[in-house]
């Protein structure tokens, strides 16, 4: 589903921000990205999502690469991050509205696929209130479905459970195992250690731009001789982080 | 198209569903103007004469005539009379005369007196002499010379009161003497004597005719600058608001992830702005037309002098100098937001053509000279250059074509840029480069 091949990023004449980054994420798959802050995983998410166009190699989703049809890439991909923020004036009900008419979604399905979606995640009795007077948690669950309303095929998550409860994360998280179930790609970035053990089948590790190892929590452990997850994170940041 | 009128009609509704914001870009910046454009007048009255609008004239043994034409003028609304009968008062003699004068001269007043000497040995008073004098001049006689004064005293010494005095003599005396031959020459008149009919004075057309010349070349200091200051007033706000704030929170990128076409969300964006601006622009047009149509007392020092009148051709090619100014300064605004990120710079950059604008409105109001070829040629100046010469009457149409093709090339050029530049809509967060252009590690 997704395809990553040899992912560079420069912005302007910095230094490269992601090096050679190479993975594959399949059909009925959910993928992690672990990495520290500023270790470039936003940047690949936003590469992958079309946001930005990579300095060297390419990036195949559902067989269309990214660089030469961008357009028909976010028909296919549901991309959320906590730092794309709702316009705080509008409704839930006008942002559904708004993007479902964005997303060429027949007048007729509108009201019946609000419904579902709003019951799915009580958002309705917080329909017609302004996203600038609901909770952080109802804004995540917004945002979620908001960004799933073409059901894509692909989902990419940065931080999923960034700032949220923990009644909420776990929402976040049962609704991921859901989609997988489904039958949905996922892709998302973390850097909390629960959220990838619990939920990636693969994780890559990325340190300073590189993804340094891959492979499933459990291998992951045992590749590094370690404990557990968490020791094995830290031992691959500290065999690689260059300091400075 | 259709997602363009999708993102057109989701940004008005945001403004017009939020009234405050409505009414600031909308309506509060063409009142406050408008005020300010009132408030000069009275403030340069004030620092001339001393008084802020109505000037006390004091008005000694004044005629019938002269009570009934200070009630009927519009001119005299922006007098105070006080009448006052010399016998009454006790001034019987030239020396108690002289005292009071010289007390109320002091005090800044103007003292205006009413005398009439009798040359037909009858005891006439102001009004019955000229009266008189028609009466002789209808018969073909040869009247005794008019012996009527009316003197005006005030205080030498000081320059308001100069102006004052000098303002009164050149609004009553031409306007005096007509009324005094409309109404007591009614004789001479009769028999064919002098012009007692204006051509045309009872149609509303030559009314508006007579009064727009003074009142457009009035008009052509102020309003061009206006038009234009409030509408990049308008577009600058608008494209901080809807393009730079939502780039911010992120909302832009939400939208910019959606299928649509960039063309289609930046056309959509651009679409809001201009109509808002376009019709801000219009609303100040018309608050400054009335505005001049309801100044009846049409003071020296006014900005916006009563009768203010465009034809309908002159208000068309108005309306496409404004169209196209607005696209012109929303791809402006809209290359400035896309190529700079950080939201204090924006507006920072966002205000210098405003403050540029400031001075154009200033200069403008003043300048007494044509304009040059060269400032047709000057992106968005080129604009109330136009404007201008269309309220002075002197459009030139090769003017105004080369201010269209000039600032429509702009605006494609500046659209262009934004387009080849598209990563300006996105919000650039954690991993990319930070605030100040360098890479975040």
């Amino acid at each position: 589903m997704i395809q990553v091949q040899h992912v560079s990023k420069r912005y302007n004449k910095s230094a490269l921000v992601v090096k050679d980054v190479s993975f594959e994420v399949k059909e009925g798959q959910i993928f992690g990205l672990l990495g520290p802050n500023g270790a470039g995983k936003t940047t690949l998410m936003q590469m992958i999502a079309t946001l930005l166009t990579p300095t060297e190699g390419s990036v195949t989703i559902c067989g269309l690469e990214s660089k030469k049809s961008p357009q028909l890439i976010r028909r296919s991909i549901g991309f959320l991050t906590t730092e794309i923020k709702l316009d705080p004036l509008s409704t839930p009900d006008q942002l559904f509205d708004f993007f479902a008419e964005l997303y060429d979604i027949p007048k007729e399905l509108i009201p019946e696929k609000k419904k579902e979606s709003f019951e799915r995640f009580g958002i309705g009795p917080f329909a017609d209130k302004r996203i600038m007077e609901l909770s952080t948690g109802m804004k995540q669950k917004i945002s979620i479905v908001i960004s799933l309303i073409h059901d894509p095929k692909v989902i990419i998550f940065d931080e999923p459970t960034n700032g949220l409860d923990i009644l909420t994360s776990r929402q976040v998280m049962d609704y991921l195992l859901e989609l997988k179930a489904l039958g949905r790609s996922v892709l998302l970035s973390t850097h909390i250690f629960s959220v990838a053990e619990q939920l990636c089948d693969e994780i890559a590790i990325l340190v300073d731009g590189t993804i340094v190892e891959q492979g499933s929590a459990p291998e992951l452990t045992e590749k590094t001789e370690s404990k557990n997850f968490e020791e094995a994170f830290f031992k691959l940041y500290t065999k690689y982080h260059k300091e400075g | 198209m259709r997602h363009t009128l999708t993102i057109f009609k989701w940004e008005m509704k945001k403004i017009i569903s939020n009234w405050k914001r409505t009414l600031v870009v909308f309506l509060m910046p063409a009142v406050i103007l408008l005020v300010a454009l009132n408030v000069f007048p009275l403030l340069i009255n004030y620092l001339s004469t001393g008084h802020l609008q109505s000037h006390p004239i004091i008005v000694i043994d004044a005629p019938l005539s002269f009570k009934e034409y200070a009630e009927s003028s519009a001119k005299s609304e922006i007098y105070d009379y006080t009448f006052l009968d010399s016998t009454e008062m006790g001034l019987t003699t030239e020396r108690k005369l002289e005292r009071y004068l010289k007390e109320t001269l002091k005090t800044g007043k103007i003292v205006v007196r009413f005398h009439a000497k009798d040359p037909y040995g009858y005891e006439n008073d102001f009004d019955t002499n000229v009266r008189y004098y028609y009466a002789y001049v209808s018969y073909g006689k040869v009247p005794p010379e008019l012996e009527n004064e009316i003197i005006v005293s005030f205080d030498a010494g000081s320059f308001t009161n100069y102006t004052q005095a000098s303002q009164f003599l050149l609004n009553i005396e031409s306007e005096y003497k007509n009324y005094l031959f409309s109404t007591l020459g009614e004789m001479y008149a009769d028999v064919g004597g002098g012009d007692r009919w204006e051509i045309d004075g009872f149609n509303p057309y030559t009314f508006v005719l007579k009064n727009r010349a003074n009142a457009n070349i009035g008009g052509a200091g102020t309003i061009p600058g206006v038009l234009i200051l409030l509408m990049y007033y308008c577009v600058y706000s608008l494209a901080g608001e809807i393009l730079a704030a939502s780039r911010q929170s992120g909302f832009l990128t939400k939208v910019y992830l959606t299928p649509i076409p960039e063309v289609s969300l930046l056309a959509g964006k651009m679409m809001t702005v201009v109509t808002v601006s376009s019709v801000s622009a219009i609303l100040t047009y018309l608050l400054l037309f009335f505005s001049s149509w309801l100044n009846h007392s049409n003071s020296a020092f006014s900005l916006l002098p009563f009768g203010m009148f465009l034809t309908p051709v002159q208000l068309l090619i108005c309306l496409l100098t404004i169209l196209v100014t607005s696209f012109t300064m929303c791809g402006l605004c809209f290359a400035i937001v896309f190529k700079i990120r950080r939201m204090e710079d924006v507006l920072l950059n966002l205000q210098i053509p405003l403050v540029v604008l400031v001075f154009e409105f200033f200069g403008m109001m003043f300048r007494p000279s044509q304009g040059l070829m060269l400032e047709y040629m000057i992106p968005i100046h080129n604009a109330v250059m136009v404007i201008r010469d269309v309220f002075l009457g002197r459009l030139k149409i090769e003017h105004f074509v080369l201010m269209f093709l000039i600032n429509g090339l702009l605006t494609v050029i500046f659209i262009a840029l934004c387009l080849k530049n598209t990563d300006g809509m996105i919000h650039i967060s954690q991993g990319g480069p930070d605030d100040s252009g360098s890479t975040r590690k």
